[in-house]
């Protein structure tokens, strides 16, 4: 029976529930040390049998057993309301504690799966502003709101060295629409003209006495850069309407015309990219 | 007997306890609620921890998309533009139409080009010819068989040029002494000017990938 006083201790060896313990379990020992003390005089023969004193002890016994466990229940109950406070407070600290990190974690669990959204959406986004990304810039590459750099030639025009009274060895506005026209022609992918971009919006005009390309007055020589192909383009201008033209304004009027292929060149950007007028219509 | 009133004893003290016994944690001990109350706090605090870092993230993640979005916008109306400079979309806006004609054959490629020039010049935004062929940055006009061939393409008279822009502008350019209007009249063709309100730029221009040129930037 030396399992019981272990049994009783539930609550651990805690030094304030000592009391009520230890006073139990000193009435089951005593009680059983009594007992085994009676079984033992009982055994041995030279002890003489059991006499009515020993029914008085073992109802004393008895007796002081009723007391014990009555006084036991007593203490119990009259230390249970400390002892009991202090679990039912750890015990709602517990429960109260638990509740909230249930909260907290379903919080998280919103939280995450809010983010996972979020961040494969922007994948998703990435991809499209990849996409929207590369057409802007091949967009911007044929409008010439972006610089281009790469091979290709410099056509260098000037007016003929000595212009007597007749005009024919000045450059005019048309001569240079129709070199251009003739790059055009020959491949070019992207042309300037003294470093202006030549785009959809750019005028080759004669204003007063100078040419202006956007407006901007330039005087000679004028110099004209187009990327392509440099092993094909020159001769490819020189077959055209435009270089034949050049060939003859060289021949006939001494004007200076001189292509040299390039193995780069560069060709700015116009930063034009508002419209006043035109609107895009799209499909409906 | 003893061990009867042992049995009863620990039965009467047990059912006392047993009574009481009706919370998940009484049977535990204090120690054990402690502890458990202990990893309780510290498992809040780490998931507050996951959370107030998950929150700095879906706040940076909101504020990114928000600056996505604006910039989305600004590409997209800077798309618009750029489809409207390289031809790759119908364009609609006040401008002009002009109608040439030609009964002598001899307005050639290099009349059409000056007058797409003069065009230009006056601010044109969008510029197509007879309603199949897109004037852009690259546009080349040249002849061949006596045909006027625009990027390749043949155009015939009578030549009708939609432009828009200020259609004011534009008209006074073309009928500007020494304009278009004179050099077509020279070549014995007529031109007329008819300003809108809304002109209607149809045609398409599709563009190449470059071969040759790599952007400098973007």
């Amino acid at each position: 029976m030396t399992h019981l006083p272990g049994g009783l201790r539930e609550d651990g060896p805690d030094a304030s529930e000592a009391p009520h313990i230890g006073l139990l379990t000193q009435v089951m020992t005593q009680t059983l040390d009594q007992d085994y003390a009676a079984v033992a005089r009982r055994r041995d023969p030279q002890v003489p049998d059991p006499s009515p004193r020993w029914r008085i002890g073992a109802l004393s016994v008895l007796l002081v057993f009723g007391l014990m466990l009555g006084v036991s229940a007593l203490t119990t109950d009259q230390e249970q309301p400390l002892i009991a406070a202090e679990r039912a407070e750890l015990i709602e600290q517990i429960e109260a504690g638990q509740s909230k990190l249930a909260d907290q974690q379903q919080q998280l669990a919103a939280l995450s799966d809010e983010v996972a959204r979020m961040q494969s959406r922007l994948a998703a986004e990435l991809t499209d502003d990849r996409l929207l990304s590369n057409r802007l810039t091949a967009l911007g590459v044929a409008a010439g709101t972006i610089g281009v750099t790469g091979p290709g030639v410099v056509v260098t025009v000037d007016d003929a060295r000595y212009t007597g009274e007749e005009s024919g060895g000045v450059v005019l506005d048309t001569d240079l629409q129709l070199l251009v026209n003739g790059l055009w022609e020959a491949g070019a992918e992207a042309v300037s003209i003294d470093d202006h971009r030549l785009t959809s919006l750019t005028s080759i005009r004669l204003a007063g006495e100078a040419i202006t390309v956007d407006y901007r007055s330039l005087a000679p020589p004028y110099v004209i850069e187009a990327t392509g192909d440099p092993d094909t383009m020159p001769a490819r201008l020189l077959e055209t309407r435009g270089g034949q033209f050049w060939l003859d304004l060289k021949t006939n009027y001494g004007v200076q015309f001189e292509i040299v292929a390039k193995s780069q060149v560069s060709i700015p950007a116009d930063l034009r990219d508002h419209l006043l007028y035109a609107a895009p219509r799209r499909a409906t | 007997m003893g061990l009867l009133l042992a049995v009863l004893g620990f039965a009467a003290v047990a059912q006392m306890r047993l009574t009481r016994d009706d919370s998940d944690y009484s049977g535990q001990r204090r120690e054990v609620l402690i502890e458990l109350l202990d990893s309780l706090f510290s498992a809040a605090e780490r998931t507050l921890g996951q959370v107030d870092e998950l929150e700095r993230t879906r706040d940076e993640l909101l504020s990114s998309s928000e600056r996505r979005q604006i910039a989305i916008d600004e590409a997209e109306s800077r798309l618009q533009v750029l489809e409207v400079l390289t031809g790759t979309v119908a364009a609609t806006g006040p401008g002009v139409t002009i109608t040439i004609t030609d009964p002598e054959d001899s307005v050639a490629a290099a009349s059409l080009l000056n007058g797409i020039e003069e065009l230009r010049d006056a601010g044109a935004e969008a510029i197509e010819i007879n309603d199949t062929v897109r004037v852009v940055a690259s546009t080349f006009f040249t002849e061949q068989d006596g045909e006027v061939l625009i990027d390749g393409v043949a155009v015939r008279p009578p030549y009708l040029i939609d432009a828009i822009g200020s259609s004011h502008t534009l008209s006074e350019a073309v009928i500007f002494p020494g304009g278009l209007a004179d050099e077509i009249e020279r070549l014995g063709g007529t031109v007329s000017v008819e300003e809108a309100n809304l002109v209607e730029v149809g045609s398409l221009h599709s563009i190449d990938t470059p071969e040759y040129s790599q952007p400098t930037e973007g």
